[in-house]
């Protein structure tokens, strides 16, 4: 599903080169759970945006779905992140002026969806999250768990292929975070890839593979499983 | 999409509502400011009779002999001998005599007191070439011209001044030491400009009441300043035939043609009216006689004056300075909303999306500014009419297509000088921005 091939990532400014991202290596099949993990400034973001076409690449090729997406043109970048993407942030990235359904509806509304069919992929991703009920609120109403819950069910609606999680707990306490966690490897069981960010070991544990990044260097890439037997 | 975008539009106001508010106001009062002025320049250079505007003609004849080289220019009177000359003619359908006296009018059955008024002398064409409509009555027939009957015909305003709006047709009026009786009264005329007598009262209500202009001939009355009089050649006597017979231009005179043909045959009888009367004596300067429109006489006259015009390019200045004052507040409103647009590019939005959204929200506050400079251009237009108290009211009042194009201009405008700040909210990079929602 997701195949990178020699990726690197290089900035440049007028007299500093930095390289974020040491050329690598990774393929992601259909249904993986993998967290990325790695201290702060070790370039997880910057990996995450690439995989999620947020940014552009330097170096080497990247394979989504089969496609090189170099090729992609800002228009159809957008269409990929919308309907094969869907993004879970740190910090929720509700828009507060906009109730749970219309935060929901937002990137449904970017696809030629009737008003039927999105309002019905929108209640089903509420009631996925446990918010059915709260579809009228707005997000300084809820808790931060809720409101992850809401920015996951905006995640979800669209039926993407892939969720990036970008530290979808950090902002919350253990036993929210634990309910997000669950949450998402629910999403995951019913097939959906998921790519997390995260500091927490704890937490990456319940991936299935774990990527470790550290100084733009992807440095381990092995099952969970066989880590532990290791 | 447009009423999704309209929705967010208006989300977005209520998140920003000073901003917003003083978007709206910059818009509000550049537009009102060049609404106002456009108006009334508007309104000046309406075509006044658009049904037959291309048919009726200004005669006008360089009887001028004095050898002296007026180059183009020509007057828009005539002698009363050459229209006396060329008056019967059965050409144009329809012959207007145009001239003013001014007189004291009152009612003998209820005021004492006479009142100052301005008189048009015309001829029954009049009525019917002008399509002046009419409240009760109608304007005299063609016996009463050729009989010079002291006959009247009042304006709405002067029925209401003299008759307290009663029908008075049948009743008298005192025309100085004469009785005339009125045969009709105007409704309100909305011809504007006035076009048909002197430049100068072109946007000023009609004269007060009409008589027939054989009736002045008839009864000697002299024209004061409320027509053009060129007396080139002084002329001996200074009693009223003397004065008709002399070569004094204070007669104007229009004549309705109904095709080209028309006008060509009647430009060849005037032209040969003109040759007999050099073969006289007359005209030796040059034969020039013009049949004008009624289009080409307003700009030919500037009717139109160029005060007009200018103050609306000054209120359009003031309207890009606002726009400008505008613009800087695009931008920090769409740099207010770079972390939304990250995110909406992030979950999909194209560039095209963002850049419609933007163009659908700066479109709604150039509505809504229009709006608000509508009613503010309303306020201009009664100061304007305060200040101007001798132009008619007409000029003060915006017709439906003024409204929709103030309307139009405010989203037009607004749309305009908010491209650079909605192409910058564009180029927005959503991982730059994702964290700063």
């Amino acid at each position: 599903m997701l195949k990178m091939t020699g990726l690197a990532k290089v900035y440049l400014t007028s007299d500093v080169k930095t390289q974020a991202l040491q050329p690598f290596d990774l393929t992601i099949e259909q249904g993986e759970f993998v967290a990325v993990i790695g201290p702060s400034g070790s370039g997880k973001t910057t990996f995450l945006n690439i995989a999620g076409l947020l940014e552009n690449h330097s170096e080497g090729v990247y394979e989504l779905d089969g496609k090189d997406v170099s090729t992609l043109s800002d228009k159809h970048k957008s269409a990929y992140r919308n309907e094969k993407i869907g993004f879970v942030f740190q910090s929720f990235n509700l828009i507060p002026e906009l109730n749970l359904y219309d935060n929901i509806d937002m990137p449904l509304r970017y696809r030629k969806f009737t008003a039927k069919e999105r309002d019905e992929r929108i209640m089903k991703a509420l009631e996925q999250v446990g918010l059915a009920g709260r579809k009228n609120h707005y997000p300084t109403q809820l808790s931060g768990g809720q409101q992850q819950r809401v920015a996951i069910a905006r995640a979800i609606a669209g039926s993407p292929s892939v969720i990036f999680a970008d530290e979808p707990t950090g902002n919350l306490d253990s036993k929210m975070a634990q309910g997000i966690m669950t949450l998402l490897q629910d999403i995951n069981a019913s097939g959906t890839s998921i790519i997390m960010v995260t500091h927490d070991n704890e937490q990456a544990q319940q991936a299935q593979r774990i990527v470790q990044i550290k100084d733009g260097v992807l440095s381990e890439d092995a099952p969970v499983l066989a880590q532990a037997i290791a | 999409m447009f009423s999704y975008y309209v929705k967010l539009a208006l989300i977005s106001f209520k998140r920003t509502p000073l901003l917003s508010f003083l978007m709206v106001l910059l818009i509000a009062m550049g537009i009102s400011a060049t609404m106002t002025t456009f108006t009334v320049s508007y309104m000046m250079s309406q075509d006044p009779i658009p049904s037959k505007s291309n048919r009726i003609y200004s005669v006008q004849m360089d009887s001028r002999g004095d050898g002296y080289d007026w180059g183009e220019s020509t007057l828009t009177e005539i002698t009363y001998m050459d229209m006396q000359n060329v008056i019967n003619s059965g050409i144009p359908k329809h012959r207007v005599v145009i001239s003013a006296v001014s007189t004291m009018l009152r009612n003998p059955q209820q005021q004492v007191q006479a009142i100052k008024s301005k008189v048009r002398t015309t001829n029954a064409d009049f009525f019917t070439m002008f399509e002046t409509p009419f409240l009760f009555g109608s304007g005299w027939d063609e016996q009463a011209d050729k009989q010079a009957q002291q006959v009247i015909v009042l304006t709405k305003k002067s029925n209401d001044r003299f008759f307290n709006g009663e029908n008075s047709v049948g009743r008298f009026l005192q025309f100085g030491e004469a009785l005339y009786q009125v045969v009709g009264v105007l409704d309100d005329w909305q011809l504007m400009p006035k076009f048909y007598g002197v430049k100068t009262e072109a946007f000023s209500e009609p004269h007060d009441v009409f008589i027939p202009f054989n009736t002045q001939i008839k009864n000697e009355l002299m024209v004061g300043n409320l027509v053009n009089n060129t007396c080139w050649k002084s002329y001996e006597g200074d009693d009223f035939s003397a004065f008709l017979a002399s070569e004094c231009m204070w007669v104007v005179l229009w004549v309705e043609l109904d095709n080209d043909a028309a006008r060509e045959q009647y430009q060849a009888y005037i032209d040969s009216y003109a040759q007999q009367q050099r073969d006289h004596g007359r005209f030796s300067n040059r034969i020039y006689n013009r049949l004008v429109d009624v289009k080409q006489y307003l700009v030919e006259e500037e009717i139109v004056s160029d005060d007009s015009k200018m103050a609306v390019w000054l209120s359009v200045l003031f309207l890009i300075v606002c726009l400008l004052n505008c613009m800087g507040l695009m931008m920090a409103k769409f740099h207010g909303k770079a972390g939304e647009v990250g995110l909406r590019r992030a979950v999909g939005a194209s560039k095209q999306h963002i850049v419609a959204q933007f163009s659908v929200e700066l479109a709604v506050i150039g509505f809504i500014g229009g709006l608000v400079g509508l009613i503010l251009a309303q306020f201009g237009l009664a100061a304007a009419e305060n200040l101007y108290s001798y132009l008619h009211a007409s000029l003060m009042q915006m017709n439906l297509i003024l409204v929709l194009s103030t309307l139009l201009l405010a989203v037009l405008v607004s749309c305009t000088f908010g491209l650079l700040p909605i192409f910058k909210a564009s180029l927005t990079q959503p991982s730059s921005q994702l964290k700063s929602l």
